[in-house]
């Protein structure tokens, strides 16, 4: 049954146009980005592995951010535009398992999407370097954004960078469905979610150049540390161990969909 | 011809019988007439003139607030904008802006309710569409041209070809949103796509103005976006006009 509801869910989505216009906008936006970080000969020696590691927290979660926005926004504002709301209190299993199949289509989007620019990375890197060995020491790699103690391979790198992305973009994705529960309409979703992520990024890149000396600096700093963006470009790996990281967002994620189960809809009741 | 010729014309007339005329007769001819004589309409460009100037009109009467608080928050920013790059790089971002506002206001307007509406207006949707778009993509220009003037008496360096290559790369996003509001609204009218493309120019903006991707986008030989510009100039024109000469929609 649950499988069944799952397949539904994806069908709903996957025959709406907003999610093929945002992923051909983000693979192009991502091969013009790609061209415009190339690396040359002298920047690196194994410019391959060091793209697969750096591009993602570089700009690359940009491009996996943005298509779960929408998704997320799709996902549920569906049924209120189509007016088939209401009608979804009467299914006879109860609200709260199609809230659980939601969020298990939305986990598995997650996952297609990481997935699927991952290999978009992989491929255009190839094309342009060629291919290092996956087995490298990570150490020779030279990465500009990740940090991290011990003795690391570069495949590890790429699997844990899949896992802390997975689950931080699924994080934020379940904090926009909590929010999606209670706003129906899907553009203003998307403006609220596409909005936190991009204020707290001109908090980083912009406001603190001009607030820097200031006292004030220190609680934007704190924002901006705990904020879904230093998940996303990783720069939260300087604050936690990649297994603090990781247990703490799956406790986060736990903690996201039981309140999402529970939280009543305004205009039904189960 | 003299008094006597007209004399004897006239003498001749009147022997001749009238013809009597057929009620029935006159209406079937005048319908036979009707049927197989072109209407007569107004010049294509008179239409879109009147259509262009009400359109702007609209836009000035019911959008001028969010003109006005778009200008005087992009000339704010350039202020702000230290550097002569990253000037460079915002105008590239910021010349489409009234588009991008406009744009869901104009999806907004024609839904299902108006369109008993605008069945009953002497000219058609299409027709309309064209004339705002078109109108919509002037705003643009008009933004366009302030902003290249500022830059061209702010900007310090005496580079007259790469301020030549800014104003050329700056039309390409106006007529690229131009092109795409068009399509949208023929082809795929929903207010969460303009949501979608919105957001995607604020995340482009993004990577244009903190990533290398801003440099190597302006660092593009010149004669690329004269090409693309041309390209998009044609497929916008070929579209409107293609446009303008579908037949009004039939609603029952």
């Amino acid at each position: 049954m649950i499988s069944r509801l799952v397949l539904l869910e994806w069908k709903k989505l996957i025959v709406q146009k907003e999610i093929y216009i945002v992923l051909a906008i983000c693979t192009f936006m991502l091969i013009i980005a790609q061209k415009a970080f190339y690396l040359s000969e002298d920047e690196a020696p194994y410019r391959f592995s060091k793209t697969m590691i750096d591009f993602i927290p570089n700009v690359g979660y940009l491009f996996i951010l943005f298509p779960i926005i929408v998704m997320v926004a799709r996902i549920l504002s569906v049924e209120y535009e189509l007016k088939m709301l209401e009608l979804t209190a009467t299914y006879k299993y109860g609200r709260k398992i199609l809230i659980s199949v939601k969020l298990l289509a939305l986990f598995s989007c997650c996952v297609v999407v990481i997935s699927f620019f991952f290999l978009l990375i992989g491929i255009l890197s190839y094309l342009n370097y060629g291919f290092d060995y996956l087995d490298l020491d990570f150490v020779a790699v030279n990465s500009t954004y990740i940090y991290l103690d011990g003795q690391w391979v570069v495949w590890q790198v790429l699997l844990m960078e899949y896992l802390v992305l997975l689950f931080s973009i699924f994080t934020f994705a379940a904090c926009l469905f909590l929010v999606a529960r209670f706003v129906h309409r899907s553009v203003f979703i998307m403006f609220i979610g596409g909005g936190a992520f991009l204020l707290v990024e001109l908090l980083d890149k912009y406001v603190m150049s001009f607030i820097g000396q200031m006292k004030i600096s220190e609680y934007v700093n704190i924002v901006v540390d705990f904020s879904i963006n230093s998940l996303l470009n990783f720069e939260a790996l300087r604050l936690f161990s990649f297994s603090q990281l990781l247990v703490g967002l799956m406790v986060v994620t736990i903690l996201l969909i039981l309140a999402n189960i529970l939280v009543k809809d305004s205009f039904i009741n189960d | 011809m003299g008094e006597k010729e007209d004399e004897r014309l006239l003498h001749v007339l009147e022997k001749y019988a009238h013809i009597p005329i057929n009620q029935q007769h006159k209406e079937s001819v005048a319908a036979t007439l009707r049927a197989f004589v072109p209407v007569s309409e107004q010049n294509p460009k008179t239409i879109f003139k009147q259509l262009f100037k009400q359109a702007m009109m609209e836009i000035w009467q019911y959008q001028k607030a969010i003109l006005c608080i778009l200008f005087l928050f992009l000339f704010g920013l350039y202020f702000i904008i230290p550097d002569s790059l990253d000037y460079k790089l915002l105008f590239l971002v910021t010349t489409p802006l009234p588009l991008v506002l406009m744009g869901w206001r104009m999806l907004e307007d024609y839904d299902e309710e108006m369109v008993e509406l605008l069945l009953t207006y002497k000219f058609t949707f299409q027709q309309l569409l064209c004339a705002k778009i078109v109108a919509v993509c002037s705003i643009a220009f008009i933004n366009y041209t302030f902003l290249a003037i500022y830059l061209i008496f702010s900007l310090q360096e005496d580079l007259l070809q790469s301020i030549f290559r800014l104003l050329i790369t700056g039309i390409t996003p106006i007529l690229t949103w131009g092109l795409v509001l068009l399509i949208f609204q023929i082809y795929y009218r929903k207010q969460s796509v303009w949501g979608v493309l919105v957001l995607a120019w604020v995340f482009f903006a993004l990577l244009v103005m903190y990533t290398p991707v801003g440099e190597w986008l302006l660092g593009i030989h010149i004669s690329f976006y004269v090409l693309f510009n041309c390209i998009l100039l044609i497929l916008l024109w070929n579209l409107l006009v293609r446009t303008w000469k579908m037949e009004r929609i039939v609603y029952d």
